[in-house]
């Protein structure tokens, strides 16, 4: 009877054991605790199929097929080895008594099946257990089992919690952090802006938004590749949270384009701008050190725009884009700029930026541009050739000036596309004009071409190709450069322009006079014509400044054997002017305006412009449309 | 002991004991152990002040009384130099139940290392056996743990340890020491009645027995074998004659003291689990006093067995201080039981404690009551 009841209270109170905790490690170091205790033992083992990070699971797969120790209370235990009867996977509870002959006292040692995930071993000095405690105990395992596979399962539950709330972090530290700098991004900065400007609002205090784009970056990413403009950008985010320390926070918003947002720390604004200046001194201060970007130290400065908040009503978008505007700005002036934004600076820049976003929807359908052809005349009032004029029939905005978005082109590099267009379909229009019965006097067609687009190292070749591809004679094209196109580069200008001309093509300088104004370059240069600017063509007859001028470049022209055309004859007092003084050539709205290509060959085969109806019509042309 | 290893200091000022330290230091003892008496009423402050300014390990307690050979004494202070210099783990606040294991856990490069370990504990603090569970799964079979409550017989807890860090209350010392221990123990007492299962236990508080009120079963029980009543008495006058055993698996029993009484439930010193079948134990004094003798022999066999010469040990005592009011002026004879088993030891001193720990013959380490650990020290303390 007294033994009945021993075993019954062990058995209770191991039972009682069980299930004290879901968590697998602790309930099993209580069991041990209590069985060492009430069953006189020295040690007590687990060992468990495992992961290869040690975590337990109840079914074997080829990552854990075998029984690894898991826990032994006391900790420095000696190892025991599960012995084979225990590997029979029948999932019944199996008791094996074996001694560990091997270690000192040879202990007792009780190995107990815990369904097919693992065994509890017992181990005890001196004498053996009673047959009923190993019987009582045989119950008490399997329930023991049943404990650890509800742990098992509620612990993989856990880490597949964990792991989600993990993989919740990341995407939300990805939602708001930059890849690469590891910097806020755009999202998280405009969240923070809207907040500070808020704050802002309510305490009458004022912040500030610094906007940095790096200057020449491309070129980094271009010659050194983007592996290295990566490493870049990481050390100049750096080199900003350096700067910046706790005064703010540092974005990067995407490529080379980072901001600083200054909280609304200053109650007047005079501090606050005391205190940006400041900042740009240590930003110039920290840029004027090379940065090291893998194995190559790098040089590399920021053009930085700052918009005040809060301004006005502005948004932390509004806020952001006059930042951008004033980096903007900043950048025109020159690199390693900064400047103020204030509302000036909006209206244009507002401008450009839609022009650009035009233009490159334009490019991909060219269809909204045309070439519109003005007529050039001889003294006997013949056509003898016409330059090609842009149009673009924009669905945006009525009809804009070539004026406006050509520079808008030339700045941004679409000029490159737009140009090799524009001779794509000047030959396509000589292709045109060739299968009619023109008159003989008619010989050339001038095309527009920027120093950008002169300059790239493939125009001669993809000129030459277009020419090829229209099937046209080369000598039907002249080509108008400015004189900053030459000057610039005028070694390579002159290569360039000796290949032009071996295969025919005839090289006039355009707006002649406006620009340098060193002549001495025309000698060296295979230049065939030269285009009197407007400015000097207008009021010629009355004009004695522009009269001089005129009389010079004729001058020169003649002494350097190279033919004139006057651009922007409006009035046949001006031609006539220009003909006493030598100039027989002659553009402009007295003798026709920019027309389609088909008005053209309808104007060469019929009779010659009407020229005297056109003068003083009032019509003012575009620099570009003279 | 060589030299002057163990002073017995009569005087109960801190000058006297800075003497002693002092001397012992010059003979180049470099850790101090202080076995002090509640009846010399330290002043707490005094004492923790003085033990600040040591600048070498110093650990111990008060005691109700203190043990030298066969000999007990109320009053006076056994200073025991060590020529190593010990080091000493502190576990605080032992009332903070989860705050024990990673208090020794922190500690666990030392007591992994010790092949021994002196413990002295409060013995009015609770949690008790999950401090020693807590450190049995660190240093398991491979330290021999031996030690005593320190505290004082009204059992109201106060500061009794003696550390480096001043008095302290509710936490134990941790001591390595640089030898190795044998230890025997046994307590004497004999069934009486039973078996009760505990059916409802907090911690150290049996508030059922037989699912009945644990205070009736127990009252029912003890006045069936003796004549006086618990309703004319004080408790603990009567229960100190009639512990409660938790029968083991091989059917020897853990003594658990009940100290008082508690509405219907009893308070023991140590716990006693859900579900524990206990007995309810009687003494006999020459069974007690024969066991005290049979726990200095088992150490001395140990130390025999493991091929270590007795006569080059000291042995400490930690003798449960309630066979002292059990055994009344036969106390002499339990020490004298003692002092005869270990005649080929250099020396003998100990405390009457409030509870006593030991590492068992399987290897956990117990918290026990009403027992007698005999704990050898290999060689001399200073080796």
């Amino acid at each position: 009877m007294s033994n009945t009841l021993k075993y019954l209270s062990i058995q209770h109170e191991l039972g009682m054991a069980i299930g004290t905790t879901l968590r697998l490690q602790p309930m099993l170091a209580t069991f041990s605790r209590i069985a060492l205790r009430r069953l006189g033992l020295s040690s007590v083992h687990f060992h468990f199929l495992q992961t290869a990070e040690g975590e337990p699971v109840l079914q074997a797969t080829p990552n854990a097929d075998r029984l690894q120790h898991f826990l032994s209370v006391p900790r420095n235990a000696a190892p025991v080895s599960v012995p084979q009867a225990c590997l029979v996977e029948d999932g019944s509870v199996v008791c094996v008594h074996h001694r560990c002959t091997d270690r000192v006292n040879a202990p007792h040692c009780y190995s107990f099946r815990l369904g097919e995930f693992g065994v509890l071993t017992l181990e005890r000095f001196g004498h053996a257990l009673d047959a009923p405690i190993i019987e009582l105990l045989k119950p008490l395992i399997a329930r023991l089992a049943l404990g650890c596979q509800a742990s098992i399962e509620h612990e993989n539950l856990l880490q597949a919690v964990a792991a989600r709330r993990k993989a919740e972090e990341t995407i939300l530290f990805q939602l708001l952090h930059d890849d690469l700098t590891q910097l806020p991004n755009r999202r998280q900065m405009m969240q923070r802006l809207d907040a500070e400007l808020l704050s802002a609002r309510d305490q009458q205090r004022f912040g500030a938004l610094l906007f940095l784009d790096l200057d020449r970056f491309k070129m980094v990413n271009d010659t050194l590749g983007h592996a290295i403009g990566d490493l870049l950008l990481v050390a100049v985010a750096d080199k900003l949270q350096q700067i910046v320390a706790a005064d703010g926070m540092v974005a990067r918003l995407s490529g080379d384009e980072f901001v600083m947002l200054i909280g609304g720390l200053f109650g007047d604004e005079g501090q606050l701008r005391l205190r940006v200046d400041a900042l740009l001194a240590e930003i110039r201060a920290g840029f004027s050190e090379t940065l090291q970007a893998g194995e190559h130290r790098l040089h590399v400065t920021p053009s930085i725009g700052i918009a005040i908040f809060p301004d006005r009503e502005g948004s932390a978008e509004q806020i952001l884009r006059r930042a951008d505007t004033a980096m903007y700005q900043a950048k025109l002036a020159g690199p390693n700029g900064s400047m103020y934004y204030n509302s000036r600076l909006s209206a244009g820049i507002e401008l450009r930026r839609q022009l650009e976003k035009e233009l490159q929807l334009a490019l991909k359908a060219p269809e909204q541009f045309e070439l519109y052809y003005q007529s050039q005349h001889n003294l006997a009032g013949e056509c003898i050739g016409a330059e090609a004029l842009i149009r673009w029939h924009s669905p945006y905005r009525d009809e804009p000036s070539p004026s406006a978005f050509i520079p808008v082109a030339e700045e941004t590099g679409l000029m490159l596309e737009l140009g090799r267009w524009v001779i794509r379909r000047a030959c396509a229009d000589i292709r045109r004009l060739h299968s009619h019965d023109l008159p003989a006097a008619f010989r050339r067609v001038s095309i527009n071409v920027s120093a950008i687009q002169f300059n790239h190292s493939d125009f001669v070749e993809s000129l030459f190709s277009d020419i090829d591809e229209a099937a046209i004679d080369a000598h039907w094209i002249a080509l108008e450069l400015t004189e900053s196109t030459l000057i610039r580069n005028n070694k390579a200008a002159s290569a360039k322009m000796a290949l032009l001309r071996a295969r025919g093509v005839e090289i006039a300088i355009d707006d002649f006079g406006t620009g340098y104004s060193s002549l001495a370059y025309l000698s060296r240069l295979p230049v065939q014509s030269i285009k009197i600017d407007q400015t000097f063509v207008h009021d010629l007859d009355s004009n004695v400044g522009n009269r001089a001028i005129v009389e010079t470049i004729i001058a020169l022209g003649r002494a350097l054997d190279i033919d004139l055309v006057a651009e922007g004859v409006e009035t046949e007092a001006e031609r006539a002017s220009l003909e006493a003084l030598g100039c027989s050539k002659y553009q402009g709205f007295l003798f026709g305006r920019p027309q389609p290509l088909d008005h053209l060959i309808a104007q060469l085969r019929g009779s010659p412009p009407e020229h005297a109806a056109r003068v003083g019509s009032g019509l003012a042309a575009s620099r570009a449309d003279t | 002991m060589e030299g002057q290893r163990l002073l017995l200091v009569e005087g109960a000022s801190v000058d006297d004991l800075g003497a002693a330290l002092g001397r012992l230091r010059k003979e180049g003892f470099h850790s101090f152990m202080l076995l002090a008496c509640e009846d010399d009423r330290w002043d707490a402050a005094i004492l923790s002040a003085w033990l600040k300014t040591i600048d070498v390990p110093v650990f111990g307690g008060i005691f109700p009384s203190i043990i030298h050979r066969a000999t007990c004494h109320r009053h006076g202070t056994l200073v025991i130099g060590f020529v190593a210099r010990v080091e000493v783990a502190v576990v605080h606040r032992l009332c903070d139940r989860a705050g024990v294991e990673p208090q020794l856990l922190a500690s666990a490069a030392l007591l992994e290392a010790a092949g021994s370990l002196v413990v002295l504990f409060d013995g009015l603090a609770p949690n008790l056996e999950t401090f020693v569970d807590g450190l049995y799964a660190i240093v398991g079979v491979r330290a021999v743990v031996v030690g005593g409550g320190a505290g004082h017989l009204d059992l109201v807890q106060r500061p009794c340890l003696l550390s480096n860090a001043g008095m302290l209350e509710d936490s134990a010392l941790l001591v390595a020491l640089p030898s190795a221990i044998d230890r025997g123990v046994a307590h004497g007492w004999q069934r009486l009645a039973g078996p009760f299962l505990v059916t409802r236990s907090h911690g150290n508080v049996v508030e059922e027995l037989n699912y009945q009120p644990a205070f009736d079963v127990y009252r029912t029980a003890v006045e069936s074998h003796c004549t006086e009543r618990f309703a004319e008495t004080d408790f603990f006058s009567l229960s100190k004659t009639f512990p409660l055993g938790i029968e083991g698996v091989d059917g020897d029993f853990l003594v658990r003291d009940p100290i008082k009484q508690s509405g219907d439930a009893l308070v023991f010193v140590g716990e006693l689990p859900q579900n524990a079948t206990v007995y309810l134990l009687k003494g006999e004094a020459g069974a007690l006093i024969a066991s005290a003798g049979e726990s200095a022999r088992a150490a001395c066999a140990e130390s025999r067995g493991r091929g270590q010469a007795v006569d080059a040990t000291v042995a400490m005592v930690f003798d449960c201080i309630s066979r002292v009011l059990f055994l009344g002026a036969a106390f002499s004879d339990e020490l004298a039981a003692i002092e005869s088993a270990l005649v080929d030891c250099e020396d003998i001193f100990g405390a009457l404690t409030v509870g006593e720990i030991a590492s068992s013959s399987a290897g956990v380490i117990e918290l026990m009551n009403k027992s007698t650990v005999v704990a050898l020290i290999e060689a001399p303390l200073h080796s």
